[in-house]
């Protein structure tokens, strides 16, 4: 888990520019989505926080 | 307490990557970036910036960090710190592959043996079936069904169990108390009271020992001693 967690969070991004940059900000509302897990289900934030609260990790991908 | 991550990947390479990496939370696939531009962003090279949200219950966004440089990232520690900050949790109950105990409802089969007196005392054996509901991480309360043999062969009662957890919840230390009906022949009110060990042994199963005493209105009065296995379920 932890190593898991660790390899998602440790993306490199050396040399590269921001060209867009986030639009969500600490204490706002969090924007709804629904994305497609690895099975090809759809996931819905909405769904997953009413278990409980949610977190989010972006990571660049396998490569 | 849910965690989701979050990519540019296709769900066939995400599957891939789940199970090379053993990871037991769903990755989801944010093709066009659409959500990673929202809540991390995008960089030069079309992919989203690496970064961590963390949502509350009510969904407010209650932490963020957003990587800028190759040595900028968020340590486990500091995530599992942050999230422990602002959620009010434990590392345990998120580290955990299970839940956490305010989320497991049960289902529990015991048995065992004792003795009941009426007069003159005698050997009996006893089971009981109970459905188990978290009222905090300190209190279940739900419906038990008992059964001995001799001289109470169907109890039904309403049990309240006071717990305190031991081993960062994996195990707790219990004491139950029961007030019910010995509905079979109508034999009138019982009540017991129970002392005993509870141990996940694994996210969905434990087995709990238990010793405790039994009343009876219609004359008995009995002290036995129980083995049992709970199935596990998550209720939130």
């Amino acid at each position: 888990m932890r190593l898991a967690m660790l390899a998602l969070v440790s993306g490199c991004v050396t040399g590269l520019r921001v060209t867009t940059a986030a639009s969500v900000a600490d204490g706002s509302q969090a924007p709804a989505f629904a994305l497609p897990d690895q099975n090809g289900h759809t996931v819905a934030l909405a769904d997953e926080l009413a278990h409980g609260p949610v977190v989010l990790v972006f990571y660049r991908g396998y490569w | 307490m849910r965690l989701l991550a979050i990519s540019a990947d296709e769900p066939h390479d995400s599957r891939l990557f789940k199970m090379m990496m053993r990871i037991w939370f769903p990755l989801l696939s944010d093709g066009d970036l659409a959500v990673s531009r929202v809540y991390a962003g995008e960089t030069s090279d079309v992919n989203a910036l690496p970064g961590v949200t963390i949502i509350d219950r009510s969904g407010r966004i209650v932490f963020r960090q957003v990587a800028s440089a190759k040595d900028d990232r968020i340590s486990t520690a500091d995530l599992l710190a942050a999230i422990d900050r602002t959620l009010g949790t434990h590392g345990p109950d998120v580290t955990n592959r299970g839940f956490a105990a305010i989320e497991r409802a049960q289902i529990r089969l015991d048995a065992g043996g004792g003795i009941v007196t009426s007069g003159h005392t005698s050997g009996t054996g006893v089971a009981s079936l109970a459905g188990l509901f978290p009222i905090d991480r300190y209190l279940l309360v739900g419906p038990r069904v008992g059964f001995e043999p001799r001289d109470a062969p169907l109890d039904a009662e309403l049990e309240l169990i006071a717990r305190l957890p031991i081993w960062h919840d994996a195990g707790a230390i219990e004491l139950a108390a029961d007030g019910g009906y010995s509905i079979f022949d109508d034999r009138g009110p019982t009540a017991a009271a129970r002392a005993g060990l509870w141990f996940a042994v694994s996210p969905t199963w434990s087995v709990q020992l238990d010793g405790g005493a039994s009343w009876h209105e219609h004359g008995t009065v009995g002290a036995f001693a129980t083995l049992g296995l709970a199935r596990l379920f998550r209720i939130h």
